[in-house]
């Protein structure tokens, strides 16, 4: 029978519930945090360290796009003192966070819901439960925390590196100076910035972590079920990301 | 706690198995039979009958003081030469005098159930405080498939049952009730008395802690080594040391001949080589149950052989209940203290290796004999 709207809204009604019911889950586990840091800090490890190579790159090229795009229309008015600020206002409230979460999702949220999508299908989950082990404490308590707290970081260390790739583009193509750079950035920067960006990471990290995870533990039907919960996570971690994005903007920043 | 009680925990792990007699003196003995066929007596018996309360009533010439506790054994029809014992207590007694003046006494006997067949009586009786899983009445459906359609078996603390069927009837369906990783749409599963089907995530913890499971694919998590999956349990159930978690490792790698395996990932192991490795992990907490899906299924008939030996191991030096699910009739033979085939979503028929063998039953003939002439399509 093909579905109707009805039966859609319906859909992303339980889908929604089922998460947020994960998600209490989650963190009622989370009091054992301190007897399971081996699992949390190999995801960590995982999370934060193996994406170090490609957020670098990432946060450098978007850093030098930003430069270039504003310095090259701040120059017709010759106010192009000011792109030390606007880069790294751009990196620190919006781009950082959001392309760090765009990357996370698309590499290590796909990556969670492939393993714990396989394991599903493997009837690993079972085995755990058969064990008494519950599964969210096991498996989705340490991707929450680990995710939660390397996003941040992850974020910061963005910031840094597109604030360089803007650095490097003002003054070998702008022409700005150093000094010039630096004192627009610690003129105009402002710790409000900086902390909404780090809020902006620790919910996109929740996003993450429980939508892979959710969909992990949903998978049905073998090794194309495993494919299609790995693409709806990073399409629905993308999804959410974005809208987050937009009211969290909104709180932080609209004038009341 | 009555006086029935107390005595019922004394004898009952002997008396467990294949209704072996009590080692006590017999007081009377009741026949169903007329009193000319009957081997040999006590006491001189009287036909019995009996009467709707829960008990039975018959006559003797021994006077016998009202609540005491007396044994009896039973002798069967003729279907079967074993005799069954038991024990009732006294509930009245009074004198009666027949027509050629002797004088007999009419006893009441108090049983805890009530049945009329005098065998199933005893049985039931005997059998009642050791029930592990009871199911009652189990409906399952998968969208538009109707699985189980009231499914109901009893499962004694310390046998083997093995449940047959034809492929994709429901048993795996069946075994996962039992330890509730699937919750029903009507019907109770009850372990040691706790309906699983009813209870909070944490008291469904606690009570799979009795269980043990071998998958049919092993189920090993593959991101661990054999060690890892072996210490799952321990490590999170347990507050042993590495040193003595590595040694309990040992001793069931041991046991189904791995030792050696601990550092080795389950993707360097054969097919039945991780079986053994999912049933090491699945006794590693010693559990008073034990579920297998289909434990010899892809495995060559020597390793096949020695799973079976395991199963019959555990169950006697253990005293596990067992509960088997597989297609393999030849295991089943060596292995079930009882058989349970399911067919069409409903358990048809129970009953030792001897009785499913002389089944009068068209499906289960069918199947036991692998003929793809009759009612099974």
């Amino acid at each position: 029978m093909k579905p109707t709207i009805y039966s859609r809204i319906a859909d992303a009604l339980d889908y929604t519930g089922e998460v947020l019911i994960l998600l209490a889950k989650t963190v009622y586990w989370c009091k054992t945090a301190f007897k399971n840091l081996k699992p949390i800090a190999k995801q960590m490890l995982e999370m934060g360290v193996y994406t170090l190579p490609i957020t670098s790159l990432m946060s450098l090229f978007t850093g030098m796009v930003l430069a270039l795009q504003t310095g090259t229309e701040l120059s017709k008015y010759h106010i192009e003192h000011l792109i030390g600020s606007i880069v790294s206002a751009s990196m620190c409230r919006e781009m950082g966070p959001v392309l760090t979460g765009l990357i996370v999702a698309g590499r290590v949220g796909a990556s969670m819901t492939a393993e714990l999508g396989t394991m599903q299908v493997s009837e690993e989950i079972d085995a755990l439960k058969t064990l008494a082990i519950n599964p969210v404490k096991y498996l989705v308590m340490p991707r929450f925390l680990a995710c939660i707290i390397m996003l941040p970081i992850l974020v910061i260390y963005s910031d840094c590196v597109g604030m360089a790739g803007g650095f490097i583009v003002s003054k070998f193509q702008i022409g700005v100076d150093t000094t010039t750079y630096l004192d627009s950035i610690k003129n105009f920067l402002t710790i409000k910035d900086i902390y909404s960006g780090l809020v902006k990471a620790f919910v996109f990290g929740i996003v993450i972590s429980i939508i892979s995870c959710y969909q992990g533990f949903r998978t049905r039907g073998g090794a194309e079920g495993v494919g299609k919960s790995t693409t709806a996570s990073v399409v629905i971690s993308f999804l959410l990301i974005i809208v987050f994005d937009y009211f969290l903007t909104r709180m932080f920043f609209q004038k009341s | 706690m009555t006086e029935l009680d107390k005595l019922d925990r004394k004898i009952s792990f002997n008396e467990r198995r294949r209704y072996s007699r009590l080692p006590i003196e017999i007081d009377i003995l009741i026949s169903t039979e007329p009193p000319e066929h009957t081997a040999f007596a006590h006491q001189e018996e009287r036909k019995s009958k009996d009467i709707s309360g829960g008990g039975i009533c018959f006559k003797t010439k021994k006077q016998i003081k009202t609540n005491s506790l007396i044994h009896l054994r039973f002798s069967l029809p003729d279907s079967s030469k074993e005799e069954i014992s038991a024990k009732g207590i006294v509930k009245r007694q009074r004198a009666i005098v027949i027509s050629n003046g002797e004088k007999y006494y009419e006893t009441g006997l108090e049983f805890a159930q009530i049945e009329k067949n005098a065998k199933q009586t005893i049985v039931e009786f005997v059998k009642a405080k050791e029930i592990i899983i009871n199911i009652v009445d189990l409906h399952k459906s998968f969208g538009d498939e109707k699985v189980l359609k009231g499914v109901n078996l009893k499962i004694r603390r310390g046998e083997t049952i093995v449940i047959i069927g034809c492929s994709g009837c429901g048993k795996t369906v069946l075994l996962r009730h039992i330890i509730g990783l699937i919750k029903p749409d009507s019907g109770i599963v009850e372990v040691d008395g706790v309906d699983v089907t009813r209870i909070s995530d944490d008291e469904l913890d606690k009570t799979r802690r009795k269980f043990g499971m071998l998958f049919q694919s092993a189920a090993l998590l593959n991101s661990l080594t054999v060690e890892e999956n072996i210490k799952l349990g321990l490590g999170e159930h347990t507050n042993l040391s590495e040193e003595d978690m590595d040694k309990i490792v040992k001793n069931k790698l041991g046991i189904v001949g791995l030792d050696g395996t601990q550092r080795l990932k389950p993707a360097n192991l054969s097919g039945g080589m991780k079986k053994r490795v999912g049933l090491a992990r699945a006794i590693s907490m010693d559990p008073e149950i034990m579920l297998y899906d289909e434990p010899t299924t892809g495995l060559d008939p020597v390793r096949a052989d020695s799973i079976n030996k395991l199963i019959l191991e555990f169950e006697n030096t253990l005293n596990t209940t067992s509960i088997v699910i597989t297609h393999d009739i030849v295991s089943t033979y060596q292995i079930a203290d009882r058989i349970a085939m399911l067919y069409n979503g409903k358990i048809i028929q129970v009953g030792t290796v001897q009785e499913i063998k002389n089944t009068d039953s068209p499906v289960v003939k069918q199947f036991i004999t692998g003929s793809n002439v009759g009612p099974i399509t």
